[in-house]
């Protein structure tokens, strides 16, 4: 009876978070008109048209190579100083730790908005605005202080047995960690990773403020892309052209998400067990 | 594209001397060419239009070329070059063309329109005046747009039906209709600026063009009177009576189309209906047109029409080749080249004697802009500043049956009055929210007093003592980045929003003023503020409950768990993208959530306008429950698994029973990790922008809005720029305080 009741309660609430993807996913191989009247049924005869269009007219091919580079390179920059900064701040003792660590976190409580208007003439006036390379720094800027939440949790757990014995043997501290530590730390980096990951494939306002310039165009990334791609779908009432651009955007989303839902799960844990 | 044809080039030697050529062309070219740029909103249309009329005027302008850039969102594109300060030659972007025409910023068309082609009689009349400033003219327009009811011929002949002229006409025919099971409106709802041409033509018509132009210009009493009741009045009755179910949830393109489907007998359109819809017509359909109703008066002329020439074309004075630009419009808007659009869109344009071939769907269209003699609608001038929020916000709730038109009367006077007096006296504060203020300042200011300690530095005993080099190698990048790209700009902010400035002209310093008129005088901030309340709230007092029972059931054996954790989890992910799948399923007539709902028996969401201001947060609520429960469940589930189990076993033994064990072994254990799920999905209710943003089609009203919103709104629409960073100041207040609440009861 308990379990009946378990499942059922699952079921109905994986009905409610899976079934729109699955419609959406169902719909992106109608005509537009076909989904309009049954949008419940199967497609009759599935097509790739709307795949096909939203590429094309969407110039998805561009905005997924822009999508991809600063994504990949803002999450490993985001490992390689989110980590010895967390790690000091929570292993060194010297005396702003405590006020440098509540600077980090204080981005935590910083909308974006508020940084949005000075960024646009900061950028301007170092030369970075409409290009891949002045996004990809904000996007830094504003990933540290979640990463750096979530690894000084995590290595405020991790005994400082392993650092002490890399000591003994000659290594100063900046070999310790990136040899020792760092490694052992590959848990809490997968999170970051994820995190990382899809706060900057799914950003939208930075990068329309620091790329709608005369020069922005071949910088634009996927959130940008769909977003033009939904008005457009709109105007022209072309509604499976937006589906299967929005599948487009999730496909990935759900590929990265699945290959490291593990170790993302994994890295909660051991920052917990730990 | 030319860099391409180089390096696919290089490998292949023989091709030299064709490289020389190429080489020299791509250096020559730049000083050769005259290059016009034109920025172009993109709808429907496309754009194949623009690019023939480019290469119609590369060939007649020898040296010359012409570059399209359409976008949707052009307008907000072509703002931000004007403060990057690279202008495109040519745009017809939707832009505060009045603060652009006082900096003289743009050109002045009179010696081109003046010139030996005569160019200003090729206009139908009226159609240059909208933008004429200090004497000049500063805008041409293409298209010529003018208001209708699109009918159903075949019904209409069908059932015999006539056409109506009248108000009172109308009212019955859409009683005969109703007679019939039909439904006689589709409507555009989700816009309810689109009953503002009706709204105005009626008022037109009971008052005269006196009365009209006065509340245009917001004069006093040009709302709180007889004739606007009776407009307002109409249009319920109509509303209340005829319009379809969710019609306030309907987007343009989806109320036309519900009207194409031949689901509703009617709809008010301007004449851009043809060429948006042209794809998704079906071949048999028979599409009329007549004139807006006419009111019951000695007022009314039966020739004068609302017209408004929608997208003007504008020259950027300081763009590189400004002449340039004029000479394209002028090849754009030639009478051959215009009366290709006419025929081949089905899209009226403001040219004589170009609208001959207008295509034949549009005829009736055609047969009404040839009886036009006078024409009202394209208000001349500057006009009152936050006017068209106004508007918006009261046909909204009109519409939506929260307010009475005597209301609607009442309210409108007293808003536009507020706004006179802001224009009148820009540094003047009306105290209309004395105690909130208070109480607001005094909450944010207790909740830091409370707070203070609240984040204790760890001890530094048992710490490794490293040289400040050490630290410094390992802090040092992340910190430059983090103050460089993100603290500095966000303090900077604090600064600007003490300055008055729009983007164009000069800056002066205001102190405290933005922050005083938002908490003192605006309605609007006090609206967004509570808005944000509620997503901060209820989504939490839901979502952790439910997030923590998902994770206490995945945490026993369960089969398939890991498909239950990835889709849980999944909606979290998904952003943007899943803004636009939730637009989808809740479209009023077709959206699978209401049709699912009727099929359960719940008659009462049959067509239910999930999206209008009236239910948008239910459904903000719904989606933030579903994009946040699994990320909850993972966070806990996490913790969960950290808990010892020899824990439980002790519980178990002492005979605890599963609540018993959950409330004093897990939660005990698990209260730092929920008290950082409560901290994340307060400051992500407080910082919620996107999904508001989109599915109020980027155009919030006053009850919509929250602080994120309305701050973007000042940012790139209104271009209010210190006060959008005063709004931004405040939200962080918010988020700050809120979030060191939190961290201080957690450590208890």
């Amino acid at each position: 009876m308990r379990t009946a009741l378990k499942y059922t309660f699952l079921l109905s609430f994986l009905a409610l978070t899976g079934g729109p993807f699955l419609w959406l996913f169902m719909n992106s191989f109608k005509p537009s008109r076909e989904s309009f009247f049954s949008p419940f049924s199967l497609p009759t005869e599935p097509t790739v048209q709307n795949y096909i269009r939203a590429w094309e007219v969407g110039r998805f091919e561009l905005y997924f190579g822009n999508s991809v580079t600063i994504t990949v390179l803002t999450v490993v920059a985001t490992l390689l100083l989110s980590a010895p900064t967390a790690y000091a701040l929570v292993k060194f003792a010297f005396p702003s730790a405590g006020s440098l660590t509540f600077y980090f976190l204080s981005g935590l409580m910083i909308p974006i908005q508020l940084a949005v208007v000075p960024l646009f003439f900061e950028m301007k006036g170092l030369g970075l605005l409409n290009s891949r390379m002045g996004l990809g720094l904000v996007y830094l800027a504003t990933s540290l202080p979640f990463a750096i939440f979530f690894l000084l949790g995590f290595f405020r757990g991790l005994p400082d047995s392993l650092r002490e014995a890399a000591i003994l043997d000659g290594a100063s501290e900046w070999q310790a960690f990136w040899k020792v530590v760092f490694p052992l730390a590959r848990p809490g980096l997968a999170t970051v990773t994820i995190i990382t990951f899809l706060g900057v494939w799914n950003e939208y306002l930075v990068a329309f403020t620091l790329l709608s310039g005369s020069q922005g165009a071949q910088a634009q990334t996927l959130p940008l892309g769909l977003a033009n791609l939904t008005i457009v779908g709109q105007f022209r009432t072309d509604f499976g052209m937006v589906y299967a651009g929005t599948m487009i955007v999730l496909i990935p989303t759900f590929l990265v998400y699945v290959a490291l839902e593990r170790a993302l799960t994994d890295g909660l844990t051991a920052g917990a067990e730990k | 594209m030319l860099p391409k044809v180089l390096s696919a080039n290089d490998q292949n030697s023989q091709h030299m001397g064709f490289r020389v050529a190429l080489l020299f062309l791509l250096l020559l070219g730049p000083l050769a060419a005259e290059q016009v740029e034109v920025a172009l909103f993109e709808g429907g249309e496309g754009i194949q239009f623009f690019q023939r009329a480019a290469r119609l005027f590369e060939q007649s302008h020898p040296g010359k070329t012409a570059v399209i850039q359409a976008d949707p969102a052009i307008s907000d594109k072509v703002r931000m070059r004007v403060l990057e300060g690279r202008y495109p030659e040519v745009t017809n972007a939707n832009l505060d063309v009045w603060k652009l025409m006082e900096n003289e910023l743009l050109l002045p068309l009179d010696p081109w329109l003046d010139g030996p082609s005569n160019w200003r009689d090729t206009f139908l009349p009226g159609s240059l005046e909208p933008f004429q400033y200090q004497g000049k003219t500063y805008g041409v327009p293409l298209v010529y747009v003018v208001r209708s009811v699109y009918y159903n011929k075949a019904l209409f002949r069908k059932y015999g039906w006539k056409i109506p002229e009248t108000w009172d006409e109308l009212l019955e025919l859409c009683r005969e209709i109703k007679k019939r099971e039909m439904t006689p409106f589709a409507f555009q709802g989700a816009y309810p600026y689109y009953a503002r041409p009706l709204v105005e033509h009626t008022y037109f018509h009971l008052a005269g063009r006196a009365a009209y132009e006065a509340q245009q210009l917001g004069l006093e009493g040009s709302f709180d009177n007889p004739e606007m009741r009776e407009s307002l009045k109409l249009l319920n009755t109509l509303a209340k009576e005829s319009f379809q179910d969710g019609f306030q949830g309907m987007s343009h393109t989806a109320a036309q189309l519900e009207f194409f489907q031949g689901n509703t007998v009617m709809l008010f359109c301007g004449s851009w209906l043809y060429s948006e819809m042209r794809d998704n017509i079906p071949p048999d359909f028979e599409l009329g047109a007549f004139r807006l109703p006419l009111p019951n008066s000695p007022r009314a002329k039966p020739g004068a029409e609302y017209v408004t020439s929608g997208g003007y074309f504008f020259v950027f004075r300081e763009s590189e080749h400004p002449e340039a630009g004029v000479e394209f419009l002028q090849t754009l808007t030639s009478q051959d080249n215009a009366g290709r659009f006419a025929a081949e869109r089905g899209y009226p344009v403001a040219i004589k004697g170009a609208n001959t071939g207008l295509n034949p769907a549009m005829s009736d269209v055609a047969r009404q802009l040839d009886s036009i003699d006078e024409t009202f609608g394209a208000g001349a001038g500057p006009g009152l500043e936050g006017l068209d929020q106004v508007w918006n916000d009261n046909l909204s709730r009109l519409l939506g049956g929260t307010q009475t038109p005597q209301e609607t009367v009442e309210v409108m006077e007293r808003e536009v009055s507020a706004l006179r007096h802001r224009a009148r006296h820009p540094d003047r504060i009306s105290t209309n929210y004395p105690y909130r203020t208070i109480l607001f300042l005094a909450l944010m200011v207790m909740g830091l007093l409370f707070s203070v300690g609240g984040v204790a530095d760890s001890p530094l005993s048992g710490r490794a003592r490293v040289r400040s080099g050490q630290a410094a190698r390992f802090i040092g990048p992340a910190l430059l980045i983090f103050t460089l790209f993100f603290a500095l700009p966000s303090l900077l902010a604090l600064g600007v929003s003490l300055f008055r400035w729009d983007g164009i002209g000069p800056w002066s310093f205001v102190g405290l003023l933005h922050f005083k008129r938002l908490l003192l005088e605006s309605q609007v901030f006090w609206l967004a503020l509570g808005h944000n309340a509620i997503l901060m709230i209820v989504p939490a007092v839901v979502v952790i409950p439910l997030a923590l029972l998902l994770a206490t059931l995945l945490h026993q054996k369960v089969v398939g768990k890991r498909v239950f954790r990835i889709w849980f989890f999944f909606p979290n992910l998904v952003g943007v993208a899943g803004v636009l799948l939730w637009q989808q399923l809740l479209h009023p007539q077709n959206g699978p959530v209401n049709r699912l709902l009727v099929l359960f028996g719940f008659e009462e969401f049959r067509g239910f306008a999930w999206l209008s201001p009236d239910h948008l947060y239910y459904a903000l609520i719904i989606m933030g429950i579903w994009s946040a429960a699994g990320f909850n469940m993972v966070l806990f589930l996490a913790a969960m698994q950290a808990v010892p189990s020899s824990l439980y076993e002790v519980a178990r033994v002492n005979g605890a029973t599963v609540w018993q064990q959950f409330r004093f072994v897990t939660l005990p254990l698990i209260r730092e990790t929920v008290t950082v799920a409560a901290i994340l999905l307060l400051i992500g209710g407080m910082k919620a922008f996107e999904a508001i943003w989109i599915l109020t089609n980027q155009a919030p009203t006053s009850d919509t809005h929250v602080v994120g919103t309305l701050m973007i709104r000042s940012l790139f629409v209104e271009q209010r720029i210190g006060e959008a960073a005063a709004l931004a100041t405040l939200l962080f207040l918010v988020v700050l305080t809120g979030s060191l609440i939190t961290r201080k009861v957690s450590m208890r």
